[in-house]
């Protein structure tokens, strides 16, 4: 178990890519952290770098307050789970998660290592099939084998790289409780690195949302969707995407800032759907698409030549071509300066 | 976006990585691994330094017993000039020009090149067809990659007799059949593991784009492996190119070709013709290398094939 | 434009049966998705439709016409293949030009459609550049443009976004869906995302170890799901299902289960045997946390915050349920809680064979959720 700092991490590659800029991040022990971010952010490379398969261009590397950056790979006692379940199918479920006892020096005994794999099946719901060929498995319990075997040598962290993204959606939906459920149970300091928004809120403590190799925004789920740093995060987070409506900051005649120019945010959720000529209606819009997801509708809408969402019930549906008036919640409303495309207050 | 320190994008960052260890032993081992590139160059280097020194060096440098002549002391064109048949005999039993190889050069050309040809032609056929098809089953590919297993030689002298029979002994065409035979295996691995690159949806777009499975495979599936099939091409005709033994078994004055023709270079005042091997060696380097260079841009694509994002 | 219809197909690949007496008449102008879970025969369907697989048995008709044995290239139907296969040395004039060429259309004609088609597709300024300097989205565009220039009858889609990221896969979502319905093409769509096909097609046909099985719109498939496979493939987080026995005495029937009874209006559970197992299903949406005593006692677990609701995951009679609630409403991980379940919204499937039994389909009446049966 142990704390990871990264101080100053700089990744470029030959060829002049900056993958990882100046990244400053303190994972603390026993948390849950997500890597997030669209693909080519840096956060493989970041996780590469923990691991110690990419070499930082500079910056430093500490677990626990000790600089680990030279050390290589196989000294760093870090667990790895990949996107494609790296199993052995010619073993058993037992053999595949006890390998990293039987090779590591010095061995346990046969009945340390039977203790510590029963233990880790009862964690990860394989002890009825600890007999079973790997190769016999379904996908899914092949990925949890994978993890079963990290596991197993006690790494004091565990990286998780999209570990589920080749798994179906609704065993994924299963997993992620599951594994966050494991995490709290053994209390391992776990990084995962994922471009879903979905899996990083659902499960993670704290998220790193990064992109073009720079941190963007370092906080738990919430603050992360209700808080955004940027426009760039307020865009990523959140499942339908956030509204974004040009806007003009007024702030009166002696105003600093009059006239600057600014991105107003809105989820899709905190706009409700009124009449055209409603008193309340902040905006009027004419509905262009409606996408109904089953639990909910994404109402797409045409506000003044800029394309905007909201989030209906499948009960009270306009229709395509229907002009409707649009209700803000105030309190739920950001803004952005289009300079910095930072959060401003108020 | 702030700029990167340059110094710490050089390779001596890699130093600074070992940085706590570094001693009198650290700082010798460049020196060392130049060392070594040094020598392996010189060992390798040579052989070719000694032949090609040796084409302009007069019989008296060849190889005088007691001296090692590291040099040409005396520059000559005379073994070229010998060797194209441009040089008039001496001696008593000499009439008129010397010797020509060229006519063993061409018959080492259109041979090789036939052979080549012959190879490409059945054998990129083949792979296609079992990269994509599967054609022959999973078995198929070893049989033929067994083909090659078997040393001509064990082979040669049933093939003399049928050659002969056949009337093909001692002919350009009997060698470009030979010479196609053998290399076919090598082109029908090279290539079908290229072709195993192409994703079959391409071919099946063509398809569905109104090509027929001929059509699919010369307009878009070709043009993808023509990297590789440069360096098949490059590999097999060096291979021909190169061939003695089945030349010298089954040519003998017709269609014999300048390997063979380079062995029997020897005279009985002069022994073995040095000076005149060497500068037909020279001459029988160029074509391969001129092949190599251009297709040159074809074979980094051909032998980085797959490493390329494409 | 046209129809393309299957007629009890069945494709197999060596022992392997990839589809299974396959039934499925798109219309003129509709817009189909074929949902499944992978290697359900999704791309065979679509291969088996195109030509470039043979059934072993049945027939494909497209406009009435029997094409069974006519060849791919002849067929007028276009593929977008889910690794796209763009030729790669061609630029992207070429590629999408290189179908026209084959029909021998006249060189300005070629021009012409091709000029249309890149500009439709936003892709009119890349026309000069070749497929490997080009963006995931452009590239994406250029496949399908190349589907659409010939104007097929039919357009077949597989999986096309799937190698898109999260946020351009949604915004190419609704501009293929505005663009299917600007040009009115017949559009085959195979998806394993079922986002993409609830929010997409006409109709979704949802296809499960190579059968149909379920065919309809995608809110009749979502609500009245015919049976567990598909109540599962759609819907986010999936449905619950939890494992109960009927009850049939004092003819009322209920679906009983150790912390909780429901109770089916008698008119529609005819047949039903009392004491048999079934299994009783709700969407997370549908499963509501409530105060005081009513309900079935429950424990939360884990709390999974998506932002604009949190799932909250519930050990229920020693069974996951998955619930969604607003974020202010979740309880905290350890907490006991007492849930209820939306009444218009509940299934009931036979244990054995999966098929739905009852489903409320949003109808009041149909199910009456009650307190625990010991009570």
């Amino acid at each position: 178990m142990a704390e990871i700092h990264l101080q100053h991490l700089t990744k470029q590659f030959p060829g002049g890519l900056i993958a990882v800029n100046d990244l400053d991040l303190v994972i603390p022990d026993g948390s849950f952290v997500a890597l997030l971010g669209p693909s080519g952010c840096g956060k493989t490379t970041t996780m590469n770098m923990i691991s110690g398969l990419e070499k930082p261009t500079s910056g430093e590397i500490y677990f626990d307050e000790q600089p680990i950056t030279r050390l290589p790979p196989g000294a760093r006692t870090v667990g790895f789970v990949f996107q494609n379940y790296a199993i052995f199918t010619h073993m058993s479920v037992t053999e595949n998660i006890s390998f990293g006892l039987r090779v590591s020096k010095p061995r346990p005994s046969e009945s340390e290592i039977e203790r510590r794999v029963g233990e880790i099946a009862d964690i990860l719901g394989l002890r009825g099939m600890l007999d079973r060929n790997a190769s016999r498995l379904s996908v899914n319990d092949m990925q949890k084998v994978a993890l079963g075997r990290s596991m197993i040598v006690n790494p004091a962290i565990f990286l998780l790289d999209e570990p589920f993204s080749n798994l179906d959606a609704a065993f994924r939906a299963y997993m992620r409780a599951e594994l966050k459920r494991i995490q709290h149970e053994v209390g391992q300091t776990m990084v995962y690195v994922t471009h879903d928004q979905v899996e990083a809120m659902s499960m993670a403590d704290h998220i790193a949302v990064m992109d073009a190799g720079r941190l963007q925004q370092y906080g738990t789920p919430d603050e992360l969707y209700n808080a955004p740093a940027n426009r760039f995060v307020a865009g990523f987070v959140g499942s339908t995407q956030m509204n974004f409506l040009p806007a003009t900051l007024v702030l009166g005649e002696h105003g600093a800032g009059n006239g600057r120019s600014l991105t107003l945010g809105i989820r899709p959720e905190n706009v409700q759907l009124a009449a055209p000529d409603a008193a309340e209606a902040t905006l009027a819009g004419k509905v262009n698409l409606i996408e109904p997801l089953g639990a909910k509708d994404v109402i797409h809408l045409d506000v003044a030549g800029h394309g905007f969402r909201v989030v209906g019930t499948p009960g009270k549906r306009p229709r395509v071509g229907d002009n409707v008036g649009l209700v803000f919640d105030s309190a739920r409303q950001l803004l952005f300066d289009d300079e910095t495309t930072l959060a401003v207050d108020g | 976006m702030t700029a990167v320190e340059p110094e710490l994008t050089v390779p001596g960052a890699e130093v600074k990585l070992v940085a706590p260890r570094r001693s009198v032993l650290g700082l010798l081992r460049p020196l060392a691994r130049w060392a070594t590139i040094l020598f392996l160059m010189l060992l390798y280097g040579f052989p070719l330094y000694w032949t090609v020194t040796m084409a302009f060096k007069p019989p008296a440098e060849w190889n005088p017993p007691g001296t090692i002549y590291w040099w040409p002391e005396n520059w000559t064109w005379d073994n070229f000039e010998d060797i194209l048949g441009l040089k008039e005999q001496e001696g008593i039993f000499a009439t008129g020009k010397s010797r020509s190889a060229i006519p063993y050069i061409e018959n080492s050309i259109i041979a090789a090149t036939g052979g080549t040809l012959l190879a490409l032609v059945v054998g990129v056929l083949a792979a296609y067809g079992i990269a994509r098809f599967r054609s022959g089953g999973r078995m198929l590919p070893f049989q033929i990659l067994q083909l090659r297993m078997f040393p001509p030689i064990a082979i040669i002298i049933p093939l003399l007799f049928m050659f002969v029979y056949l009337q093909l002994w001692d002919t350009l065409w009997g060698l470009i059949i030979l010479y196609g035979a053998v290399t076919f295996p090598f082109v029908v691995w090279l290539m079908r593991s290229f072709f195993q690159e192409v994703p079959r949806e391409i071919s099946d777009a063509a398809i569905v784009d109104g090509c027929t499975h001929w059509g699919a495979f010369f307009k878009v599936v070709l043009p993808q492996v023509k990297g590789g099939l440069a360096a098949t091409a490059l590999f097999v005709f060096i291979l021909n190119w190169s061939d003695f033994l089945i030349a010298l078994v089954m040519t003998q004055d017709n269609a014999r070709t300048a390997p063979v023709f380079l062995q029997a270079l020897q005279s009985g005042s002069a022994g073995q013709e040095y000076g005149k091997q060497a500068a037909l060696a020279v001459i029988l380097i160029l074509p391969p290398a001129i092949f190599g260079l251009a297709i040159q841009k074809y074979l980094v694509r051909g032998l980085t094939f797959g490493a390329i994002k494409r | 434009m046209a129809s393309v219809r299957l007629e009890n197909v069945t494709v197999r690949f060596g022992s392997v049966t990839a589809l299974d007496d396959v039934s499925l008449a798109v219309e003129d102008g509709e817009f189909v998705a074929v949902l499944g879970p992978p290697g359900a025969g999704k791309t065979t369907l679509l291969r088996t439709i195109v030509g470039l697989e043979k059934p072993v048995s049945g027939s494909v008709f497209a406009d009435d016409e029997n094409i069974t044995d006519v060849y791919p290239g002849d067929r007028d139907i276009a593929i977008m293949f889910q690794n796209l296969a763009l030729y790669p040395d061609r630029n992207v004039y070429d590629n999408l030009a290189f179908p026209l060429k084959q029909a021998k259309t006249p060189k300005a004609e070629i021009k012409r459609r091709v000029t249309d088609t890149a500009t439709v597709l936003h892709i009119d300024h890349l026309l000069k550049r070749k497929p490997g300097k080009l963006s995931g989205g452009e590239r994406q565009r250029v496949a399908l443009g190349r589907a659409m220039v010939r104007d097929p009858r039919v357009l077949l889609l597989d999986e096309p976004l799937s190698a898109l990221d999260a946020l351009l896969r949604l915004e190419m979502r609704v501009e293929l869906k505005r663009l299917q319905r600007d040009l009115h093409r017949t559009l085959v769509y195979v998806t394993h995302d079922q986002v993409e096909a609830m929010s997409m097609p006409d109709r979704v046909a949802v296809l499960g170890s190579g059968v149909i099985q379920q065919v309809d719109t995608p809110e009749t498939v979502y609500h009245r799901p015919v049976n567990q496979f598909t109540a599962r493939v759609v819907g986010s987080p999936p449905m619950n299902f939890i494992p109960c026995t009927f009850d049939t005495s004092n003819g009322v029937v209920r679906v009983l289960h150790p912390e909780f009874s429901v109770r089916v209006q008698t008119t529609v559970a005819a047949g039903i045997v009392d004491g048999a197992s079934c299994v009783l299903g709700v969407r997370p949406e549908d499963v509501q946390i409530v105060s005081g005593s009513a309900g079935a006692a429950a424990n939360v677990f884990v709390t999974e915050p998506l932002g604009g609701e949190t799932v909250v995951d519930l050990h229920l009679g020693g069974q996951v349920v998955k619930a969604l609630t607003p974020p202010a409403q979740a309880p905290q991980p350890g907490a006991g809680v007492r849930v209820s379940f939306d009444p218009r919204r509940l299934h009931v499937f036979d244990a054995a064979s999966g098929a739905a039994l009852v489903s409320a389909g949003g109808a009041d009446g149909v199910f009456e959720v009650e307190r625990p049966s010991n009570s």
